[in-house]
């Protein structure tokens, strides 16, 4: 058994390799790298030719094992593109690695500056001991390069063996390839773009117009025209990211409920409330004091404390203000920063000075417009991402809507239970005052989002496979049950039960309820609402079509 | 101060930038990962397939931490598949076993034991079964990738010490077609060919061959062929390597005997052979002659479905090529008649001298990495070195080299693996002994299999993991140390003897096959038998000295440390033949083949149909095979490398021909019931053109694919028929849950 334990490889048969720093893998690979370094309007760049790619993969492992990644971590992919017909069928191989783009959009997003495009080499270098963890890169990346390592918490991502380059040896990919399909180039800046400009990268990949490519992939033989990666069918759920689900639900219920809440008299006024009401609500906040917006900005706190748990790396969220001036996840979050600090500003001065809700100070103004301003941040936070689904209008409506369909019952909510704890104020002044108008509001709001969610189920009618109709195939097949979720609670919470408390209250003049069946009642109808937002947010997440590199 | 406030702000370097360090690696090996910088290196032949690639292990205090392909090895030149990069991975999996356990009942979890007891246990049973049913009532399985001293060893121990009648190994269902084509056509199991062919054709035919995939260490000889070779696939399936070959030849699934006889026919008719290599050297040939004269292109081409012009142009390509070299894998060798059908490739190379000479041959690719010592050394229906256990010459040849007694080997041979689980079902064979093999995933007719094997009075499983299908049913698990954690020697598909060495310590109590059967040996009482076998090593020697004056002869190589300084030696190298200058050597460049009468023989032989042809009811040939460069066989071992579990679909899919999608209504990606009369299994639709309309394709990795195929076998060589057997497509229903 201890023989079994010895080992003595080497002091049995000696080491046969004298030591040597250089790399004897050298002789087979000297053509694969450049002899020069690139200069002004050139960077190094991947070459792939595709006619010596057969698909081993021997890439794949070498990247992961010759670079120490972790366990399932590396940085090349093979897939693969299929057409033609059965008499000439098509199966064409094809590796992928970073394409070290003129203009990374992995880059171009980061809220901490942990991308770093060398100016020499054109290499995009990950600093990772600069990352968050925020992952955002992983979202505005056309072609899925960097990769999220869960026990690091940070994004790692392809270096292009930049030390190996320099010490005249090549990067493990190309080092590995029996076919030495992959090379390492001098490309030109001004090919890359001419590239861009007439569409000219890879069959089916992601467009290159977004973030410049420079990788070059090269065939004699002409793909036939209906090549489809062979993965092109394939309908996978994204991740749920359930942090952001939570934190944009949250925040976006609590600038609702402030705007509302502070800009009350004027909604009131908008959703057609009497002359008489509109007196009265002043005066009603002003009895309540500061617990309505005090609660409220608890429950956006939360959402940005949800956030963090997103970050792999939260002790270091401070430096997300590094990328304001190019990352809207930056500005994001220094806007929700900026928001909290502002309104609990405002709050707290209320409370000191108390003051009155009727003198709209400077500092009120603020918290609301930078509010709002947060929440338009978040929406571009999607928008500036290569998804199709999250259009400028998808995401608008989503989560602007959002913020109103859950300001209106969180704010009757408030409203009541407050007026249910406040000795002086009667509920039943709150259920004839405000339900009317905030019930009419949800009914209108819940229709309107519902139809514009439902527009995506127009696409399934495409003939083209496209993002969208992607997307809506998700939402009619394993997403399906959420739909449905999503959809029910809407109806009842948004529609049916404010239904009731306003026929309710017509009919009787909003003597009609008891106060604690009331508030019941409100809260039934905030709960489903918030289930539901919550449903349509991981909808938003879950169903969106990713692009990617053909079959990978 | 300030330096510090920066990095808060922005940190450049630091803990995690340090993880991904890389250093100079010192042996030649290039820059590696900090942390695994090693402090010395060896060299290693990988323990996956037959191309024997040499892997550099990196060492840290004699411990591999790391590997890459060896430098200036004339087998692998530097590279290295997905499954060699990632070779040491499946070692450090978690669920290795690392103790004895045995199985009071079936079914059950099996209790961890100890070594002595499990060793008593293994004797006391068997020699219960034995002295119930009779010797012959003991049987064992034998595998292709342990080194050849453990074969020798295990075979001997079996066969002398406990004195079992049957055994026989997995190879049956990888290699046997090719060695009894050799036997027959040559006089001896010896593929004739070295890689540099590759390199030196001018027109490289293969054979349901996917060399791409299953060997793309070899698909990069060919890459470097400074000839510009045409390159031909024959294969039904557009494969990986049919797509990156100059021409494709996708003719029905098992019509191959057919084509080869018809472009035979074109030759002769046309005058296209070498008369003097086939007067000098062959025998045969005019009854072949007659034999293939009925078999014109245009027969052909109704069962081929490849044009007769197509097989016209493809003899006369043969005709017009200088250096012609013919290549085959489990698509000629997994067939019912397989072994006719590597007999009429090889036939093709010698009427046409493309045999002997740089960049020709008639050349069978191995499958396991050590199917090849499997052949020479297992001992089971071969005796060791290649002998007869029928002639008494041999056997007192074989006895003299081990040094044991002659009086113990057996005069007759071993049933097949198909036979002796005929024999378990017909109660005749009671206990069984498989090592290092799965054939609970992979025998044919898996639901079969599985009943046999239950039917079992003890089954003694020797394995690295304790949960292969197989190992799940056994009575009796012994913990085997793997490749890479113990020595012996591999012999590659071009006959090349390599060294495979320990570089990592085996879980718990795992030990070597070796120390197992060393330690069986002991308490079945016969160890003074082997006694002189203390080491690997010693058995290399004692088997080395069997095969003098055979074809395989290599008792020209000293000991490992010959076979260390050369990085690997062919056979054959006898001690008293030419020194070893050129370490690319090719067989019969003489044209002496190993028959009595020095003439290789033309065998042929009448095409048969399928055995079970596509039927109304169940209308689609299904064909098996590789599926990924990143798998290997059941994928116990791949399966374990997290790497190499990104590069496959993680679920069985079945691929059919567009038209077959259109005509069953099926969606790219849905699933679907595949049923045979055997049995079923839901796959993953994955459409395409790279399969045939009427055929369809599901990978052999998963463990549900032999519940669809047919137990039927070449006659010849006994070998499985795995790519043809009829199946169809449905939805699943009530009846699939």
């Amino acid at each position: 058994m201890s023989a079994q334990q010895s080992l003595t490889a080497v002091e049995l048969f000696g080491q046969r390799v004298a030591e040597t720093t250089s790399a004897l893998h050298g002789q087979y690979y000297t053509d694969l790298i450049p002899l020069d370094s690139p200069q002004d309007g050139q960077q190094y760049a991947f070459e792939v030719d595709l006619d010596k790619c057969t698909g081993c993969k021997s890439c794949v492992t070498a990247c992961h094992s010759l670079n120490g990644l972790d366990d399932g971590e590396a940085w090349r992919k093979v897939g693969s593109l299929v057409g033609g017909t059965t008499e000439l069928p098509v199966l064409q191989h094809v590796t992928t690695a970073c394409h070290h783009c003129l203009e990374p959009a992995c880059a171009a997003g980061c809220p901490v500056n942990a991308y770093e495009k060398n100016p020499e080499t054109g290499i995009v270098v990950h600093l990772d001991d600069q990352c968050i963890g925020c992952q955002y890169c992983l979202f505005t990346c056309p072609y899925e390069v960097p990769v999220y390592n869960h026990d690091k918490g940070i994004v790692r991502k392809c270096d292009m063996c930049h030390d190996r380059l320099q010490a005249n040896e090549a990067p493990a990919c190309v080092q590995a390839c029996p076919q030495h399909a992959i090379r390492i180039v001098i490309s030109e800046e001004a090919d890359t773009i001419a590239n861009a400009q007439a569409n000219q990268f890879l069959p089916t990949a992601p467009a290159p117009d977004y973030t410049l490519p420079t990788t070059h992939y090269k065939t004699t033989k002409p793909l036939p025209p209906n090549v489809l990666a062979s993965d092109f069918y394939l309908g996978r759920p994204q991740h749920a990211h359930w942090p952001l689900v939570t934190m944009l639900i949250l925040t976006q219920l609590s600038v609702g409920t402030f705007v509302m809440l502070n800009c009350f008299t004027g909604m009131l006024v908008l959703l057609g409330a009497s002359a008489n009401t509109v007196r009265n609500h002043n005066q009603l906040i002003d009895q309540m004091g500061q617990w309505p917006v005090i609660m409220t900005l608890a429950l956006g706190m939360l959402g940005l404390l949800a956030s963090v748990l997103h970050l792999g790396r939260p002790l270091f969220a401070f430096r997300a203000i590094l990328g304001i001036r190019r990352s809207w996840l930056s500005r994001e979050i220094v806007a929700f920063g900026v928001f909290a600090v502002l309104a609990s500003a405002d709050t707290a001065l209320v409370i000191l000075t108390e003051s009155t809700a009727d003198k709209h100070h400077l500092l009120q103004w603020a918290a609301i417009l930078v509010g709002i301003f947060a929440i338009v941040c978040s929406i571009m936070v999607y928008v500036d991402t290569p998804r199709l689904l999250w259009s400028p209008f998808f995401t608008t409506s989503r989560f602007g809507l959002t913020a109103i369909l859950l300001g209106l019952p969180t704010t009757l909510l408030l409203l009541s239970t407050m007026a249910a704890l406040a000795p002086e104020i009667s509920v039943s002044t709150i259920m004839s005052q405000y339900t009317p108008p905030i019930c009419r509001g949800l009914i209108f709001t819940t229709l309107l989002k519902l139809l514009l969610e439902a527009r995506i189920f127009i696409h399934l009618r495409n003939r083209t496979l496209n993002p969208l109709k992607r997307s809506a195939q998700l939402l009619t097949t394993s997403l399906f049950a959420i739909v449905i979720l999503r959809f029910a609670v809407a109806v009842v919470g948004g529609v049916a039960m404010p239904l009731v408390l306003l026929t309710q209250n017509t009919s009787t003049a909003g003597q009609g309820f008891d106060p604690i069946f009331f508030i019941a009642i409100t809260l039934f109808i905030w709960t489903l609402l918030l289930i539901g937002e919550f449903a349509e947010r991981y909808l938003f997440f879950t169903s969106v079509a990713t692009p990617r590199m053909p079959g990978t | 101060m300030n330096h510090h406030l920066n990095d808060l702000m922005l940190q450049r370097n630091g803990p995690l930038t340090n993880l991904l360090k890389r250093t100079p690696g010192n042996f030649g090996i290039g820059q590696v990962p900090t942390d695994t910088a090693p402090t010395s290196t060896t060299s290693i032949v990988c323990g996956y397939c037959s191309t024997g690639c040499n892997l550099e292990a990196h060492l840290i205090d004699g411990q591999a931490v790391g590997l890459t392909p060896s430098v200036s090895n004339v087998v692998n030149i530097g590279m290295a598949c997905p499954k060699g990069w990632e070779a040491l991975t499946p070692l450090a999996a978690s669920d290795r076993a690392a103790h004895p356990q045995l199985r009071k009942h079936r079914g059950k979890t099996a209790k961890q034991i100890s070594w002595s007891k499990a060793a008593a246990t293994f004797c006391e049973r068997f020699k219960e079964i034995q002295k119930q049913h009779g010797d012959e009532s003991v049987a064992f399985i034998s595998t292709g990738q342990i080194p050849s001293e453990e074969m020798a060893l295990l075979g001997s121990f079996a066969r002398f010490g406990m004195n079992i009648q049957h055994g026989d190994g997995n190879t049956r269902q990888c290699m046997a077609t090719s060695v009894v084509a050799y036997k027959e056509s040559f006089g001896f199991d010896a593929p004739p060919y070295t890689y540099q062919d590759f390199e030196e054709s001018d027109l490289i035919i293969l054979i349901g061959s996917n060399l791409c995939i299953a060997h793309p260490v070899m698909w990069q000889r060919i890459m470097k062929n400074p000839h510009n070779p045409e390159t031909i696939v024959i294969d039904p399936r557009n494969t990986e390597t049919a797509a990156a070959a100059t021409q494709h030849i996708p003719l029905q699934p098992k019509s191959d005997l057919l084509l080869f006889y018809s472009i035979a026919h074109v030759l002769i008719r046309n005058n296209w052979i070498n008369k003097e290599f086939i007067t000098a050297h062959t025998s045969g040939f005019d009854d072949f002659a007659v034999h293939v004269s009925t078999f014109s292109p245009d027969r052909a081409a109704r069962d081929t479905g490849i044009a007769a012009q197509t097989i016209e142009a493809l003899a006369e390509k043969i005709h017009r090529g200088l250096r012609v070299s013919f290549w085959w894998t489990m698509g000629v060798n997994q067939s019912y008649q397989g072994v006719r059908t590597a007999q009429a490739i090889i036939n093709l190379a010698l009427m046409t001298g493309n045999i002997g000479k740089p960049g020709t041959g008639a050349n069978s690719i191995t499958g396991q990495c050590n199917a090849m010592g499997s052949r020479l050394f297992s001992n089971t229906t071969n005796l060791i070195g290649g002998h007869q256990f029928s002639d008494p010459q041999d056997r007192s040849k074989v006895a003299t080299a081990l040094q044991i007694p002659t009086n113990v080997i057996p005069s007759t041979t071993s049933l097949a693996y198909h036979e002796i689980l005929d024999q378990i079902l017909n109660e005749k064979i009671k206990g069984l002994w498989i090592i290092a093999t799965n054939p609970a995933h992979s025998w044919i007719n898996q639901k079969m299999c599985r009943d046999i094997l239950s039917r079992l009075d003890f089954l003694v499983v020797q394995d690295m993991y304790d949960n292969t299908d197989t190992a799940k049913l056994a009575d009796l698990i012994l913990p085997a140390a793997a490749w890479g954690e113990k020595e012996g020697t591999f012999i590659n598909s071009e006959r090349r003897v390599g060294l495979v060495k320990q570089v990592s310590r085996a879980p718990g109590e795992a030990l070597s096959d070796f120390r197992i059967v060393k330690l069986l040996a002991k308490y079945w009482g016969c160890h003074e038998l082997f006694s002189h076998w203390e080491t690997p090593q010693d058995v290399f020697q004692s088997i080395k000295e069997a095969t003098r004056d055979q074809p395989c002869d290599m008792t020209g190589i000293r000991d490992y440390q010959h076979l260390e300084q050369t990085g690997g030696i062919q056979w054959p190298f006898p001690d008293e033949g030419p020194p070893l200058l050129d370490r690319q050597r090719r067989l019969f460049a003489d044209g002496m083949f190993y028959h009595d009468d020095g003439r290789a023989r033309f065998i042929f032989d009448t095409p048969q149909p399928l055995p079970e042809p596509p039927s109304s009811k169940y209308p689609l040939l299904l064909i098996t095979g590789r599926g990924t460069s990143a798998q290997w066989h059941t994928n116990t071992r791949t399966s374990k490398s997290p790497a190499l579990r990104q590069l496959y679909p993680q679920n069985v899919y079945v691929e059919v021909n567009s038209s077959d999608a259109a005509k069953y209504k099926l969606q790219p990606e849905q699933q679907i019931i595949v049923e045979s009369q055997r049995g079923k299994l839901l796959a993953t639709v994955a459409i395409s053109h790279n399969i045939g309309p009427g055929q369809v394709f599901i990978p052999m990795h998963y463990v549900e694919t032999n519940r669809l195929t047919r137990a039927h076998f070449d006659p010849h060589s006994k070998q499985p028929s795995y790519k043809d057997c009829a199946v169809r497509l449905r939805y699943a229903d009530y009846r699939d849950h």
